[in-house]
């Protein structure tokens, strides 16, 4: 067990369960990193997780308080916990499926109100948990479990649908980007507000399987890297290119939600008392 | 056994449920299917995807973003006058409770299948009959199959009944996640020609539709009486269910060559002193304990309810009339009576008989947990000593007690 991993998880909970190769242990490390050089201790966070592979996989390793929401929902539920406990740092793990398809309108309205939480949207471009069929974040074309000719839905920036809501930190980052991703993850949590930060990573079981025709680890990884670059390591150009870093930052630029009621509540309060 | 002048099942072929629901949607010809995946519902969704990639399935496909829209979806099409098909499982069917009750209140005749699961929290994806028992009284037709020939033959049974004029209401095919979805049998898969025939009493032009030649609104705001009115029409629209489902059998026979059996399986009976009611697969393993009870001399028959909702009350009671106890088999809990669901339902019924006789509820299966043919010997055996008037506890918990 590594150092991080002493420190912050639960020991019965590791390893990671996921499959060989998976990204979800690898970026759950890369979270602790942050939230080690940022000196938070096991109670400042809360870690809350949808359902899914990332959601299930992820769930109650967090050595501090925990939680595991209903498919979509863990957002709906922070936002709860937040108006309860203020204080605390909020880690929201959740897959594409919870954040961008049946929880996109938790997303949508947290980051409207500037909740206070980081989302780290572990995506892995699909339905995985339930055999790897498309999602709304499946690149267009790409062969899936309910795509056997090809994604024919056009897909959605998740990162474009929050900034366009109101979030004040987002960035996208991959599972080839360790570096890049401690680093936005730090400043996501640093910022008192919506943080959003999607992270893509292969799932080389499924869809790694359909999609890439391979479920060799490092082939699904150099796939997603050179999308990164938007070009092949032949030299030839990438189909596509997703633009990772940090993509929007207002940090700290406007209220966090459970504040601004808070705030309503003690100018209620005062003025009753005035009375 | 009548064969008509149809071919009776052309094929037979070894399958799992899920399969065997494919294979009838298939056959059943749908407009849409709208779906959202959950196991263990899935594989029936991979099966039509796939019958639809080869081309055999002539349906829009469209995966939506969950459950809700996955059944809205199915209305919208099955109100223009399509024929439409989805399929869920327990928190997919939690998630589309609004819409599971727009569809019926607008008398809807969409057709969703559950592979039966258990309801979280605590959060499990194993085998049970929650989910289905929390929405009982959503004014859908249930039925329940015991194996996968019997959720082939309940799909084609559900869009008769569904789209019959006389009814147009939602049915749900239900059977049991793991335990039928993912476990093979022998499923006699009947020609296409069987099934058009079979459901050509039913389908386009023969309910009211969304058209532009002759304007209709659904999801009308309504009061008082009138709605009282809306509630009236649709408790006579489950009643004609349950006739059309206990009289259609000839036509299914005739159809097919086989019996599909109304909405209760009567096993052994005749000469019963003690009756067990139970549904789904776990009465398989309940008729094993039965038969192998009667080598010794206990006389012990079954009721298995085909049809869940409406319930068949009066078939049901002529069932139960002059035994000396019941004893009643639940995968599910129903909280606000500290017992099963079923068990609410025959103690309701048991009111219907001019004589009482002990009643009682054996609770198991949850959350996939095995049940035994040995747990159910003793839990006839328990039936049977509560008929001679033996006390105990009302509710036994299978395993647990
Ligand atoms: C209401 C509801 N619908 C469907 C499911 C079944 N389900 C479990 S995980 C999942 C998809 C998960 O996809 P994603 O969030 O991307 O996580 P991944 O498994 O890909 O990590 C689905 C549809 C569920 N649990 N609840
Ligand atoms: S199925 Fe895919 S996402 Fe899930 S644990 Fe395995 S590799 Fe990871
Ligand atoms: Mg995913």
């Amino acid at each position: 067990m590594n150092r991080l991993a002493r420190k912050y998880l639960r020991p019965s909970q590791i390893p990671t369960k996921a499959c060989h190769g998976c990204g979800i242990g690898m970026i759950e490390n890369w979270l602790l990193q942050a939230i080690d050089e940022l000196g938070l201790k096991q109670e400042d966070v809360i870690f809350g997780t949808g359902i899914g592979c990332v959601g299930r996989q992820t769930f109650a390793t967090w050595g501090g308080d925990n939680f595991g929401a209903t498919h979509g929902r863990a957002l709906a539920v922070a936002t709860g916990l937040k108006l309860a406990q203020p204080d605390k740092k909020y880690l929201i793990v959740v897959g594409d499926g919870d954040a961008a398809a049946i929880g996109t309108s938790h997303l949508i309205h947290a980051a409207r109100r500037n909740l206070g939480v980081v989302v780290i949207c572990e995506d892995n471009m699909g339905y995985e948990s339930t055999g790897g069929q498309f999602s709304p974040t499946t690149p267009a074309g790409y062969v899936t479990n309910s795509s056997p000719y090809g994604m024919v839905e056009p897909p959605f920036d998740p990162c474009d649908v929050v900034q366009a809501a109101g979030a004040t930190f987002v960035a996208e980052t991959t599972a080839t980007q360790w570096h890049q991703t401690v680093k936005i993850v730090k400043k996501a949590l640093q910022n008192d507000g919506f943080s959003f930060v999607h992270v893509r990573f292969p799932c080389n079981e499924n869809f790694g399987a359909y999609a890439l025709g391979t479920r060799d680890t490092g082939k699904n990884l150099e796939w997603i890297y050179e999308h990164t670059q938007g070009r092949k390591a032949d030299g030839s150009a990438a189909d596509f290119t997703w633009a990772t870093g940090i993509k929007h930052d207002a940090s700290n630029s406007r209220p966090e939600f459970t504040k601004i009621l808070r705030d309503v509540n003690a100018r209620v309060r005062a003025k009753a008392e005035a009375r | 056994m009548t064969t008509g002048a149809l071919r009776p099942a052309a094929d037979v072929r070894v399958m799992d449920g899920n399969k065997a629901a494919a294979w009838a949607v298939l056959l059943c010809r749908p407009d849409l299917l709208a779906s959202y995946p959950i196991s263990p519902q899935t594989p029936l969704l991979e099966q039509l995807y796939k019958f639809r990639a080869e081309g055999r399935l002539d349906a829009e496909t469209v995966e939506v973003e969950g459950e809700n829209s996955a059944l809205s979806a199915a209305v919208g099409a099955v109100t223009a006058g399509g024929r439409a098909f989805t399929a869920t499982s327990s928190m997919g069917l939690m998630f589309m409770y609004d819409a599971y009750l727009y569809a019926s209140g607008q008398r809807v005749p969409v057709v969703m299948s559950v592979a039966t699961r258990e309801q979280c929290a605590p959060h499990t994806v194993s085998s049970g009959q929650q989910d289905i028992m929390m929405v009982k009284e959503g004014g859908w037709v249930q039925l329940v199959a015991e194996s996968c020939q019997e959720i082939l033959d309940s799909i084609l049974v559900a869009y008769r009944l569904a789209e019959d004029p006389n009814v147009q209401l939602p049915v749900n095919v239900c059977y049991d996640g793991y335990y039928l979805s993912h476990l093979s049998e022998p499923v006699g898969v009947p020609t296409q020609e069987a099934v058009d025939r079979f459901l050509a009493a039913v389908g386009v032009g023969k309910r009211p539709v969304l058209s532009t030649e002759a304007p209709l609104s659904f999801g009308a705001f309504v009061l008082g009486e009138l709605y009282a009115e809306y509630r009236y029409k649709h408790c006579q629209a489950m009643q004609r269910a349950l006739d059309l489902a206990e009289s259609l059998d000839g036509e299914f026979q005739a159809a097919f060559g086989r019996a599909w059996g109304g909405s209760i399986e009567a096993y052994r009976t005749e000469d019963a002193e003690v009756l067990l009611v139970g549904t789904g697969s776990a009465c398989g393993t309940l008729k094993v304990a039965i038969d192998h009870l009667r080598q010794e001399g206990v006389r012990a028959g079954l009721a298995r309810i085909r049809m869940f909702r409406p319930f068949p009350r009066r078939r049901l009671a002529e069932l139960m009339r002059g035994r000396r106890a019941v004893g009643v088999l639940d995968r599910s809990v129903c909280f606000g009576w500290n017992s099963g669901h079923l068990y609410v339902d025959v103690r309701a019924t048991a009111a219907d008989l001019e004589a009482r006789m002990p009643l009682v509820n054996f609770i198991g299966g949850l959350a996939g947990a095995d049940i035994r043919r040995e747990m159910l010997e003793d839990a006839v055996r328990t039936t049977v000593a509560r008929g001679r008037g033996e006390p105990g506890p009302e509710v036994v918990w299978l395993g647990l007690e």
